[in-house]
């Protein structure tokens, strides 16, 4: 086991999210090898998966936030 | 930063996993590159992928025979060997990238670049807390609590 970022809630994904995440990994970038998410879990599509998404800029690194409800983070995502 | 991100959330273990290192297409039908299954009824992950499944036990030891009560994320850092033939991302993500920005969080909003991480986490969270662990205890615990305002952070 490698090292991670873990991040957890307390709060529960509902049907609602899990039909969201579909369209992480369904991105219409899939064709695009140059673009971000052409893998379908980019960055850019957090945003339609009903989480609170944001990114700080800090050099040449991107950091993502993505939340449920209460919390739940990521950490340096980048491009 | 990961090619295989992957959470439990009640009773249902998700790994996203588009490179298909891990699984060959195991429960695609949800999502193309994602298996997505029941833990709890159907034993997945316990099953199929229980290395996959006891990495989520870091923090706390999960009983897998009833639902979770809340959800974890895993983000398993992308290595030098795996950036090499990565379709996400040639860049390696070594603990040090990511152990730095978590860092900043010990600092003033007003004194960090990640002063908006600050405001994000503190407006919808009320309670914040960091474990960074090294081989098998933890070296540092960070804690910090917001309610629409900023944290006010402890190092234990």
């Amino acid at each position: 086991m490698g090292p991670a970022l873990l991040a957890g809630s307390d709060s529960v994904f509902e049907e609602k999210d899990f039909k969201s995440m579909k369209n992480l990994a369904a991105s219409e970038k899939k064709t695009d090898e140059t673009k971000i998410g052409q893998m379908g879990i980019g960055f850019n599509r957090c945003e339609h998966a009903s989480f609170l998404t944001n990114s700080v800029g800090h050099g040449g690194c991107r950091t993502g936030i993505f939340t449920i409800h209460l919390f739940a983070f990521s950490i340096a995502s980048t491009i | 930063m990961t090619d295989c991100p992957s959470f439990i959330t009640a009773d249902q273990l998700v790994i996203i996993e588009p490179h298909e290192r891990v699984f060959n297409g195991i429960n695609s039908d949800y999502i193309e590159g994602t298996a997505h299954g029941d833990f709890v009824e159907d034993e997945f992950g316990l099953q199929n992928f229980p290395d996959q499944l006891r990495t989520f036990c870091v923090l706390e030891n999960i009983d897998f025979s009833k639902p979770y009560p809340g959800t974890i994320f895993r983000f398993p850092l992308r290595t030098e060997d795996q950036a090499k033939t990565s379709r996400l991302s040639g860049n390696a993500y070594p603990a040090d990238k990511v152990r730095r920005p978590l860092g900043y969080l010990h600092e003033p909003p007003k004194n960090s670049d990640f002063g908006q991480l600050h405001v994000i986490l503190t407006d919808n969270s009320l309670r914040l807390l960091f474990n960074l662990l090294q081989g098998h205890g933890y070296a540092r615990k960070v804690e910090g609590r917001g309610s629409k305002g900023y944290p006010i952070p402890q190092t234990h």
